[in-house]
Protein backbone atom coordinates (compact mmCIF):
# COMPACT_ATOMS: atom_id res chain seq x y z
CA UNK A 1 0.00 0.00 0.00
CA UNK A 2 2.76 2.39 1.03
CA UNK A 3 4.77 1.53 -2.08
CA UNK A 4 1.79 2.24 -4.29
CA UNK A 5 1.28 5.65 -2.64
CA UNK A 6 4.89 6.60 -3.25
CA UNK A 7 4.59 5.37 -6.84
CA UNK A 8 1.47 7.50 -7.36
CA UNK A 9 3.08 10.54 -5.79
CA UNK A 10 6.04 10.16 -8.11
CA UNK A 11 3.75 10.05 -11.13
CA UNK A 12 1.76 13.10 -9.99
CA UNK A 13 5.02 14.97 -9.34
CA UNK A 14 6.38 14.20 -12.78
CA UNK A 15 3.16 15.25 -14.46
CA UNK A 16 3.04 18.53 -12.56
CA UNK A 17 6.65 19.26 -13.42
CA UNK A 18 6.01 18.43 -17.05
CA UNK A 19 3.11 20.81 -17.28
CA UNK A 20 4.61 23.71 -15.35
CA UNK A 21 5.58 26.82 -17.26
CA UNK A 22 7.25 29.89 -15.87
CA UNK A 23 5.32 32.95 -16.91
CA UNK A 24 6.84 36.40 -17.33
CA UNK A 25 6.26 39.29 -14.98
CA UNK A 26 4.01 41.72 -16.85
CA UNK A 27 4.01 44.66 -14.43
CA UNK A 28 4.70 48.01 -16.05
CA UNK A 29 3.95 46.82 -19.57
CA UNK A 30 1.21 49.33 -20.28
CA UNK A 31 3.31 52.40 -19.56
CA UNK A 32 6.29 50.99 -21.44
CA UNK A 33 4.17 50.31 -24.50
CA UNK A 34 2.76 53.83 -24.36
CA UNK A 35 6.24 55.30 -24.63
CA UNK A 36 6.93 53.19 -27.72
CA UNK A 37 4.08 54.92 -29.50
CA UNK A 38 6.28 58.03 -29.72
CA UNK A 39 8.72 56.32 -32.10
CA UNK A 40 8.54 57.90 -35.55
CA UNK A 41 9.14 55.53 -38.44
CA UNK A 42 10.34 58.26 -40.79
CA UNK A 43 13.22 59.11 -38.47
CA UNK A 44 15.00 55.80 -38.88
CA UNK A 45 16.11 55.28 -42.47
CA UNK A 46 17.67 58.75 -42.85
CA UNK A 47 20.20 57.85 -40.12
CA UNK A 48 21.16 54.69 -41.96
CA UNK A 49 21.40 56.46 -45.31
CA UNK A 50 23.52 59.23 -43.82
CA UNK A 51 25.84 56.72 -42.16
CA UNK A 52 26.21 54.80 -45.42
CA UNK A 53 27.18 58.00 -47.26
CA UNK A 54 29.65 59.00 -44.58
CA UNK A 55 31.30 55.59 -44.63
CA UNK A 56 31.90 55.88 -48.35
CA UNK A 57 34.16 58.87 -47.72
CA UNK A 58 35.65 57.62 -44.46
CA UNK A 59 39.19 56.29 -44.10
CA UNK A 60 39.20 52.60 -43.17
CA UNK A 61 40.67 51.53 -39.85
CA UNK A 62 44.20 50.16 -39.99
CA UNK A 63 43.64 46.40 -40.20
CA UNK A 64 47.19 45.31 -39.45
CA UNK A 65 46.98 41.99 -37.64
CA UNK A 66 43.43 41.27 -38.81
CA UNK A 67 43.69 38.92 -41.74
CA UNK A 68 41.09 39.51 -44.42
CA UNK A 69 38.70 36.86 -45.68
CA UNK A 70 35.24 36.62 -47.27
CA UNK A 71 33.37 36.82 -43.99
CA UNK A 72 35.78 39.34 -42.53
CA UNK A 73 36.68 42.12 -44.98
CA UNK A 74 38.89 43.81 -42.44
CA UNK A 75 40.29 46.42 -44.83
CA UNK A 76 36.79 47.90 -45.28
CA UNK A 77 36.03 48.80 -41.67
CA UNK A 78 35.20 52.42 -40.94
CA UNK A 79 34.20 54.20 -37.77
CA UNK A 80 35.54 57.78 -37.55
CA UNK A 81 32.65 59.51 -39.28
CA UNK A 82 30.16 57.40 -37.32
CA UNK A 83 31.73 58.52 -34.03
CA UNK A 84 31.23 62.15 -35.01
CA UNK A 85 27.73 61.60 -36.34
CA UNK A 86 26.49 59.75 -33.27
CA UNK A 87 28.01 62.31 -30.91
CA UNK A 88 26.45 65.20 -32.83
CA UNK A 89 23.10 63.44 -32.95
CA UNK A 90 23.07 63.17 -29.17
CA UNK A 91 23.99 66.86 -28.85
CA UNK A 92 21.14 67.83 -31.16
CA UNK A 93 18.72 65.92 -28.93
CA UNK A 94 19.89 67.82 -25.88
CA UNK A 95 22.20 65.21 -24.39
CA UNK A 96 25.71 65.82 -23.15
CA UNK A 97 27.54 62.98 -24.86
CA UNK A 98 31.08 61.93 -24.00
CA UNK A 99 33.66 59.74 -25.62
CA UNK A 100 35.80 57.23 -23.76
CA UNK A 101 39.02 56.42 -25.62
CA UNK A 102 40.53 53.06 -24.79
CA UNK A 103 43.91 52.32 -26.33
CA UNK A 104 46.00 49.18 -26.44
CA UNK A 105 48.42 47.73 -28.98
CA UNK A 106 48.21 50.78 -31.26
CA UNK A 107 44.47 50.29 -31.62
CA UNK A 108 42.22 52.91 -30.05
CA UNK A 109 38.51 52.40 -29.52
CA UNK A 110 36.28 55.46 -29.37
CA UNK A 111 33.11 54.60 -27.49
CA UNK A 112 30.38 57.28 -27.50
CA UNK A 113 27.96 57.62 -24.57
CA UNK A 114 24.95 59.67 -23.56
CA UNK A 115 22.87 59.37 -20.44
CA UNK A 116 19.49 60.06 -18.87
CA UNK A 117 19.75 60.43 -15.12
CA UNK A 118 17.34 58.33 -13.05
CA UNK A 119 15.24 59.90 -10.32
CA UNK A 120 15.16 57.22 -7.63
CA UNK A 121 18.06 54.91 -8.42
CA UNK A 122 20.42 57.15 -10.38
CA UNK A 123 23.43 54.92 -9.79
CA UNK A 124 21.77 51.94 -11.43
CA UNK A 125 22.09 52.02 -15.21
CA UNK A 126 20.24 50.34 -18.01
CA UNK A 127 22.69 50.17 -20.90
CA UNK A 128 21.41 50.40 -24.46
CA UNK A 129 24.25 49.50 -26.76
CA UNK A 130 25.09 49.04 -30.41
CA UNK A 131 28.33 49.17 -32.34
CA UNK A 132 29.13 52.05 -34.64
CA UNK A 133 31.91 50.53 -36.73
CA UNK A 134 30.91 48.75 -39.92
CA UNK A 135 32.16 47.04 -43.05
CA UNK A 136 31.24 48.82 -46.28
CA UNK A 137 27.95 50.77 -45.96
CA UNK A 138 26.94 48.68 -42.96
CA UNK A 139 23.21 49.36 -43.31
CA UNK A 140 22.00 46.38 -41.34
CA UNK A 141 25.32 45.79 -39.61
CA UNK A 142 25.04 48.05 -37.74
CA UNK A 143 23.39 51.21 -39.05
CA UNK A 144 20.00 49.70 -38.23
CA UNK A 145 20.88 49.40 -34.54
CA UNK A 146 22.46 52.84 -34.38
CA UNK A 147 19.33 54.35 -35.92
CA UNK A 148 17.11 52.49 -33.45
CA UNK A 149 19.25 53.61 -30.53
CA UNK A 150 19.18 57.26 -31.64
CA UNK A 151 15.42 57.21 -32.12
CA UNK A 152 14.92 55.54 -28.74
CA UNK A 153 17.19 58.17 -27.19
CA UNK A 154 15.09 60.92 -28.76
CA UNK A 155 11.86 59.45 -27.44
CA UNK A 156 13.09 58.51 -23.96
CA UNK A 157 14.56 61.97 -23.39
CA UNK A 158 10.99 63.20 -22.93
CA UNK A 159 10.31 60.95 -19.96
CA UNK A 160 11.70 60.32 -16.52
CA UNK A 161 12.78 57.00 -15.08
CA UNK A 162 13.66 55.48 -11.73
CA UNK A 163 16.96 54.17 -13.04
CA UNK A 164 19.47 55.89 -15.26
CA UNK A 165 19.82 54.99 -18.92
CA UNK A 166 23.16 54.92 -20.71
CA UNK A 167 23.23 54.84 -24.48
CA UNK A 168 26.46 53.37 -25.76
CA UNK A 169 27.83 53.30 -29.28
CA UNK A 170 30.72 50.87 -29.05
CA UNK A 171 33.65 50.96 -31.39
CA UNK A 172 35.51 48.11 -33.12
CA UNK A 173 32.99 45.39 -32.46
CA UNK A 174 33.90 43.85 -35.79
CA UNK A 175 37.48 43.38 -34.63
CA UNK A 176 36.29 41.24 -31.72
CA UNK A 177 34.11 43.46 -29.53
CA UNK A 178 37.18 45.53 -28.76
CA UNK A 179 35.39 48.69 -27.61
CA UNK A 180 32.90 47.01 -25.31
CA UNK A 181 35.41 44.52 -23.92
CA UNK A 182 37.85 47.25 -22.97
CA UNK A 183 34.99 49.28 -21.53
CA UNK A 184 33.97 46.42 -19.24
CA UNK A 185 37.52 45.44 -18.37
CA UNK A 186 38.34 49.03 -17.43
CA UNK A 187 35.61 48.88 -14.79
CA UNK A 188 33.08 51.20 -16.39
CA UNK A 189 30.34 48.59 -16.32
CA UNK A 190 30.15 48.25 -12.53
CA UNK A 191 26.93 50.29 -12.38
CA UNK A 192 25.09 48.44 -15.15
CA UNK A 193 22.10 46.54 -13.84
CA UNK A 194 20.86 45.36 -17.22
CA UNK A 195 21.84 45.79 -20.83
CA UNK A 196 20.11 45.64 -24.17
CA UNK A 197 22.58 45.28 -27.01
CA UNK A 198 21.56 45.40 -30.64
CA UNK A 199 23.40 44.02 -33.61
CA UNK A 200 21.60 43.97 -36.98
CA UNK A 201 17.89 44.54 -36.49
CA UNK A 202 16.73 45.75 -39.91
CA UNK A 203 16.57 42.77 -42.24
CA UNK A 204 13.59 40.48 -42.60
CA UNK A 205 12.15 38.15 -45.16
CA UNK A 206 8.67 36.72 -45.65
CA UNK A 207 9.98 33.88 -47.78
CA UNK A 208 9.87 30.30 -46.59
CA UNK A 209 13.27 28.89 -45.58
CA UNK A 210 14.74 32.38 -45.37
CA UNK A 211 15.85 31.69 -41.82
CA UNK A 212 18.66 29.27 -41.04
CA UNK A 213 19.00 27.41 -37.76
CA UNK A 214 21.71 28.67 -35.44
CA UNK A 215 24.24 25.99 -34.52
CA UNK A 216 21.60 23.26 -34.39
CA UNK A 217 19.13 25.43 -32.53
CA UNK A 218 15.91 25.20 -34.47
CA UNK A 219 14.36 28.52 -35.47
CA UNK A 220 11.19 29.26 -37.46
CA UNK A 221 11.65 28.86 -41.23
CA UNK A 222 10.54 32.37 -42.07
CA UNK A 223 12.99 35.15 -41.19
CA UNK A 224 10.41 37.72 -40.20
CA UNK A 225 11.05 37.93 -36.47
CA UNK A 226 13.33 39.70 -34.06
CA UNK A 227 15.49 37.31 -32.10
CA UNK A 228 16.15 38.22 -28.48
CA UNK A 229 18.96 36.20 -26.99
CA UNK A 230 19.69 35.91 -23.30
CA UNK A 231 21.25 33.57 -20.80
CA UNK A 232 20.36 32.37 -17.31
CA UNK A 233 21.11 35.81 -15.88
CA UNK A 234 18.91 37.61 -18.37
CA UNK A 235 16.16 34.99 -18.63
CA UNK A 236 13.62 37.29 -16.98
CA UNK A 237 14.50 40.12 -19.36
CA UNK A 238 13.97 37.95 -22.44
CA UNK A 239 10.68 36.69 -21.08
CA UNK A 240 9.45 40.19 -20.36
CA UNK A 241 10.54 41.58 -23.71
CA UNK A 242 8.92 38.71 -25.58
CA UNK A 243 5.68 39.05 -23.65
CA UNK A 244 5.67 42.84 -24.00
CA UNK A 245 6.16 42.65 -27.75
CA UNK A 246 3.40 40.09 -28.05
CA UNK A 247 0.83 41.70 -25.78
CA UNK A 248 1.19 45.13 -27.35
CA UNK A 249 1.85 43.93 -30.87
CA UNK A 250 5.17 45.78 -31.03
CA UNK A 251 7.15 43.30 -33.09
CA UNK A 252 7.22 39.60 -33.84
CA UNK A 253 9.69 38.06 -31.46
CA UNK A 254 11.43 34.79 -30.78
CA UNK A 255 13.08 34.75 -27.38
CA UNK A 256 16.00 32.40 -26.82
CA UNK A 257 17.82 31.48 -23.62
CA UNK A 258 21.30 30.07 -24.07
CA UNK A 259 22.28 27.20 -21.81
CA UNK A 260 23.74 28.32 -18.50
CA UNK A 261 25.71 31.53 -18.75
CA UNK A 262 25.70 31.22 -22.55
CA UNK A 263 29.43 30.78 -22.85
CA UNK A 264 29.43 27.12 -23.86
CA UNK A 265 30.19 25.88 -27.37
CA UNK A 266 26.62 25.95 -28.70
CA UNK A 267 25.92 29.24 -26.96
CA UNK A 268 28.80 30.93 -28.71
CA UNK A 269 26.57 32.02 -31.59
CA UNK A 270 24.39 33.86 -29.08
CA UNK A 271 27.41 35.81 -27.84
CA UNK A 272 28.60 37.40 -31.04
CA UNK A 273 28.30 41.03 -30.08
CA UNK A 274 29.02 43.62 -27.43
CA UNK A 275 27.05 41.87 -24.70
CA UNK A 276 29.56 39.00 -24.71
CA UNK A 277 31.78 40.23 -21.92
CA UNK A 278 28.75 41.28 -19.88
CA UNK A 279 27.70 37.64 -19.92
CA UNK A 280 31.14 36.62 -18.71
CA UNK A 281 30.81 39.19 -15.91
CA UNK A 282 27.36 37.88 -14.94
CA UNK A 283 25.65 41.16 -15.82
CA UNK A 284 22.14 40.58 -17.17
CA UNK A 285 22.23 41.40 -20.87
CA UNK A 286 20.22 40.55 -23.95
CA UNK A 287 20.98 40.76 -27.64
CA UNK A 288 18.41 41.97 -30.15
CA UNK A 289 19.22 40.76 -33.64
CA UNK A 290 17.82 39.59 -36.96
CA UNK A 291 20.31 36.69 -36.54
CA UNK A 292 22.89 38.24 -38.89
CA UNK A 293 24.32 35.80 -41.44
CA UNK A 294 21.78 33.14 -40.48
CA UNK A 295 19.26 35.27 -42.36
CA UNK A 296 20.88 38.23 -44.08
CA UNK A 297 22.93 37.11 -47.07
CA UNK A 298 24.43 40.61 -47.33
CA UNK A 299 26.29 40.06 -44.06
CA UNK A 300 29.72 41.74 -44.23
CA UNK A 301 29.30 42.40 -47.93
CA UNK A 302 29.17 45.55 -50.03
CA UNK A 303 25.52 44.69 -50.66
CA UNK A 304 24.60 45.54 -47.07
CA UNK A 305 22.96 48.76 -48.23
CA UNK A 306 19.96 50.76 -47.00
CA UNK A 307 17.89 49.45 -49.92
CA UNK A 308 18.25 45.90 -48.63
CA UNK A 309 16.51 46.68 -45.33
CA UNK A 310 12.89 46.42 -44.30
CA UNK A 311 11.98 49.85 -42.83
CA UNK A 312 8.72 48.57 -41.31
CA UNK A 313 10.58 45.78 -39.52
CA UNK A 314 13.15 48.24 -38.23
CA UNK A 315 10.37 50.54 -37.02
CA UNK A 316 8.71 47.73 -35.10
CA UNK A 317 11.99 46.69 -33.55
CA UNK A 318 12.75 50.26 -32.53
CA UNK A 319 9.42 50.37 -30.75
CA UNK A 320 10.33 47.12 -29.02
CA UNK A 321 13.68 48.57 -27.94
CA UNK A 322 12.10 51.76 -26.66
CA UNK A 323 9.43 49.93 -24.69
CA UNK A 324 11.90 47.47 -23.18
CA UNK A 325 14.26 50.24 -22.13
CA UNK A 326 11.39 52.16 -20.56
CA UNK A 327 10.28 49.02 -18.75
CA UNK A 328 13.66 48.10 -17.30
CA UNK A 329 14.50 51.69 -16.39
CA UNK A 330 11.20 52.05 -14.56
CA UNK A 331 9.18 54.52 -16.57
CA UNK A 332 7.47 57.13 -14.44
CA UNK A 333 4.07 58.29 -15.48
CA UNK A 334 4.60 62.01 -15.64
CA UNK A 335 6.56 63.33 -18.61
CA UNK A 336 9.71 65.29 -18.03
CA UNK A 337 10.07 68.78 -19.42
CA UNK B 1 2.12 10.71 -23.93
CA UNK B 2 3.72 11.84 -20.70
CA UNK B 3 1.99 9.09 -18.72
CA UNK B 4 3.39 6.44 -21.05
CA UNK B 5 6.87 7.87 -20.74
CA UNK B 6 6.65 7.91 -16.96
CA UNK B 7 5.47 4.34 -16.89
CA UNK B 8 8.35 3.43 -19.20
CA UNK B 9 10.75 5.17 -16.90
CA UNK B 10 9.50 3.48 -13.81
CA UNK B 11 9.17 0.06 -15.36
CA UNK B 12 12.70 -1.02 -14.48
CA UNK B 13 11.93 -0.23 -10.84
CA UNK B 14 8.86 -2.41 -11.04
CA UNK B 15 10.89 -5.14 -12.62
CA UNK B 16 13.20 -5.04 -9.63
CA UNK B 17 10.59 -6.97 -7.75
CA UNK B 18 11.15 -9.82 -10.23
CA UNK B 19 14.03 -12.19 -9.60
CA UNK B 20 17.24 -10.62 -10.77
CA UNK B 21 19.92 -13.04 -11.96
CA UNK B 22 22.72 -10.54 -12.12
CA UNK B 23 23.39 -6.93 -11.41
CA UNK B 24 26.25 -5.13 -13.19
CA UNK B 25 27.42 -1.54 -12.94
CA UNK B 26 28.89 0.03 -16.07
CA UNK B 27 30.55 3.17 -17.33
CA UNK B 28 29.91 4.69 -20.71
CA UNK B 29 31.00 7.44 -22.99
CA UNK B 30 28.07 9.26 -24.53
CA UNK B 31 27.23 11.80 -27.17
CA UNK B 32 23.62 12.90 -27.07
CA UNK B 33 21.80 15.63 -28.94
CA UNK B 34 18.18 16.59 -28.48
CA UNK B 35 16.77 19.06 -30.95
CA UNK B 36 13.23 20.38 -30.88
CA UNK B 37 11.25 23.52 -31.67
CA UNK B 38 11.70 24.78 -28.12
CA UNK B 39 14.57 22.96 -26.46
CA UNK B 40 18.06 22.01 -27.61
CA UNK B 41 20.14 19.97 -25.21
CA UNK B 42 22.99 17.53 -25.05
CA UNK B 43 26.67 17.32 -25.66
CA UNK B 44 29.47 14.87 -25.15
CA UNK B 45 30.59 13.28 -21.92
CA UNK B 46 30.16 10.13 -19.91
CA UNK B 47 28.20 8.45 -17.22
CA UNK B 48 27.57 5.48 -14.99
CA UNK B 49 24.75 3.01 -14.84
CA UNK B 50 23.61 -0.37 -13.75
CA UNK B 51 22.28 -3.32 -15.73
CA UNK B 52 20.03 -5.99 -14.32
CA UNK B 53 19.45 -9.35 -15.97
CA UNK B 54 16.07 -10.94 -15.38
CA UNK B 55 16.80 -14.06 -17.35
CA UNK B 56 19.14 -14.99 -20.17
CA UNK B 57 17.56 -12.55 -22.58
CA UNK B 58 15.67 -9.88 -20.71
CA UNK B 59 17.49 -7.02 -19.04
CA UNK B 60 16.96 -3.49 -17.87
CA UNK B 61 19.43 -0.72 -17.33
CA UNK B 62 19.47 2.71 -15.82
CA UNK B 63 22.19 5.29 -16.24
CA UNK B 64 22.99 8.93 -15.64
CA UNK B 65 25.42 10.97 -17.71
CA UNK B 66 26.88 14.42 -17.65
CA UNK B 67 27.45 16.02 -21.02
CA UNK B 68 29.18 19.22 -22.03
CA UNK B 69 28.92 21.33 -25.16
CA UNK B 70 25.70 23.19 -24.45
CA UNK B 71 26.02 23.90 -20.78
CA UNK B 72 25.86 20.89 -18.49
CA UNK B 73 23.24 18.44 -19.62
CA UNK B 74 22.28 15.51 -17.42
CA UNK B 75 20.26 12.79 -19.15
CA UNK B 76 18.86 9.99 -17.00
CA UNK B 77 17.90 6.95 -19.03
CA UNK B 78 16.00 3.82 -18.14
CA UNK B 79 15.68 0.95 -20.56
CA UNK B 80 14.35 -2.55 -20.93
CA UNK B 81 15.80 -4.70 -23.62
CA UNK B 82 16.38 -8.02 -25.22
CA UNK B 83 19.85 -9.50 -25.65
CA UNK B 84 21.22 -12.46 -27.54
CA UNK B 85 23.22 -15.18 -25.83
CA UNK B 86 26.83 -15.97 -26.49
CA UNK B 87 30.08 -14.06 -26.75
CA UNK B 88 28.60 -11.80 -29.36
CA UNK B 89 25.41 -10.64 -27.68
CA UNK B 90 23.82 -7.76 -29.59
CA UNK B 91 20.91 -6.10 -27.89
CA UNK B 92 17.96 -3.94 -28.64
CA UNK B 93 16.20 -1.89 -26.02
CA UNK B 94 13.40 0.55 -25.54
CA UNK B 95 14.35 3.39 -23.32
CA UNK B 96 13.12 6.62 -21.89
CA UNK B 97 15.34 9.56 -21.05
CA UNK B 98 14.73 12.54 -18.87
CA UNK B 99 16.92 15.45 -19.90
CA UNK B 100 17.89 17.44 -16.86
CA UNK B 101 20.37 20.26 -16.48
CA UNK B 102 21.07 23.18 -18.76
CA UNK B 103 19.73 23.56 -22.26
CA UNK B 104 18.97 26.18 -24.88
CA UNK B 105 15.35 27.26 -24.70
CA UNK B 106 13.09 29.13 -27.06
CA UNK B 107 10.15 30.92 -25.51
CA UNK B 108 6.67 30.89 -26.92
CA UNK B 109 5.16 34.12 -28.21
CA UNK B 110 3.81 35.01 -24.79
CA UNK B 111 7.21 34.67 -23.18
CA UNK B 112 6.59 31.36 -21.46
CA UNK B 113 9.48 28.99 -20.97
CA UNK B 114 9.25 25.41 -22.19
CA UNK B 115 8.60 22.62 -19.75
CA UNK B 116 11.51 22.24 -17.31
CA UNK B 117 11.81 18.49 -17.92
CA UNK B 118 12.07 16.85 -21.30
CA UNK B 119 11.13 13.18 -21.62
CA UNK B 120 11.98 11.16 -24.65
CA UNK B 121 11.23 7.64 -25.76
CA UNK B 122 14.04 5.94 -27.63
CA UNK B 123 15.00 2.83 -29.49
CA UNK B 124 18.55 1.74 -28.80
CA UNK B 125 20.63 -0.72 -30.77
CA UNK B 126 23.84 -2.29 -29.51
CA UNK B 127 25.11 -4.28 -32.49
CA UNK B 128 28.71 -4.62 -31.29
CA UNK B 129 28.14 -5.98 -27.83
CA UNK B 130 30.31 -8.76 -26.48
CA UNK B 131 30.42 -10.84 -23.34
CA UNK B 132 33.65 -11.68 -21.59
CA UNK B 133 33.73 -13.44 -18.23
CA UNK B 134 30.07 -12.57 -17.75
CA UNK B 135 30.73 -8.84 -18.25
CA UNK B 136 29.60 -6.95 -21.31
CA UNK B 137 31.49 -4.48 -23.40
CA UNK B 138 29.77 -2.63 -26.20
CA UNK B 139 30.96 -0.40 -29.03
CA UNK B 140 29.08 2.08 -31.19
CA UNK B 141 25.67 1.89 -29.57
CA UNK B 142 23.20 4.24 -31.05
CA UNK B 143 19.73 5.36 -30.14
CA UNK B 144 17.08 7.38 -31.86
CA UNK B 145 14.25 8.95 -29.96
CA UNK B 146 11.45 11.40 -29.95
CA UNK B 147 10.14 13.86 -27.43
CA UNK B 148 8.05 16.96 -26.88
CA UNK B 149 8.02 20.05 -29.14
CA UNK B 150 8.58 17.85 -32.20
CA UNK B 151 11.87 16.76 -30.74
CA UNK B 152 14.36 14.25 -32.04
CA UNK B 153 17.02 12.59 -29.99
CA UNK B 154 20.23 11.10 -31.26
CA UNK B 155 22.54 9.27 -28.93
CA UNK B 156 25.84 7.63 -29.75
CA UNK B 157 27.92 5.67 -27.29
CA UNK B 158 31.35 4.75 -28.56
CA UNK B 159 32.12 2.50 -25.60
CA UNK B 160 30.27 1.15 -22.60
CA UNK B 161 31.87 -1.33 -20.29
CA UNK B 162 30.71 -3.25 -17.27
CA UNK B 163 32.98 -3.59 -14.30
Amino acid sequence: MKTRSIFNLLIIGFILLSCSQTKPDTRGFENAALVAEDVIAENLMPWIERLALLREQDTPVDNTGFEENDMFPSSHLTRDSAVVMVKNAFITMGYEPYIIELSRNNLTAYNVFAEIRGTELPDEYILVGSHLDAFYAGADDNGSAIAAMLEAARVLKNYSFKRSIRFAAFDLEEFGSVGSTRYVEAGYAHDIKAAIVMDMIGYSSEEENSQDDVMGIRLPDKGDFLFIAGNDNSRKMVQQMTALNYQYNLTKTVGGIAAGDGTSFLGSMFMRSDHGLLWYKNIPAVLMTDTANFRNKNYHKSSDTPESLDPAFLYRNTKALTAATALFAGIQLQQAQ
Amino acid sequence: MIRYLIIMMLLPLKLLSVNVDSFYPYVKQNFLFYQSDRVTAGGAGGGIGVRMNYNQNLFSETDICILWGNGNSIPVTCAIGFQANGVWCPAVSLSSSVLLGQRTELLDQEGNLPSPFIYTINLKLQPFRFKHENKNVSFCDFALGMGPYKGNLLSLTMLSMEF
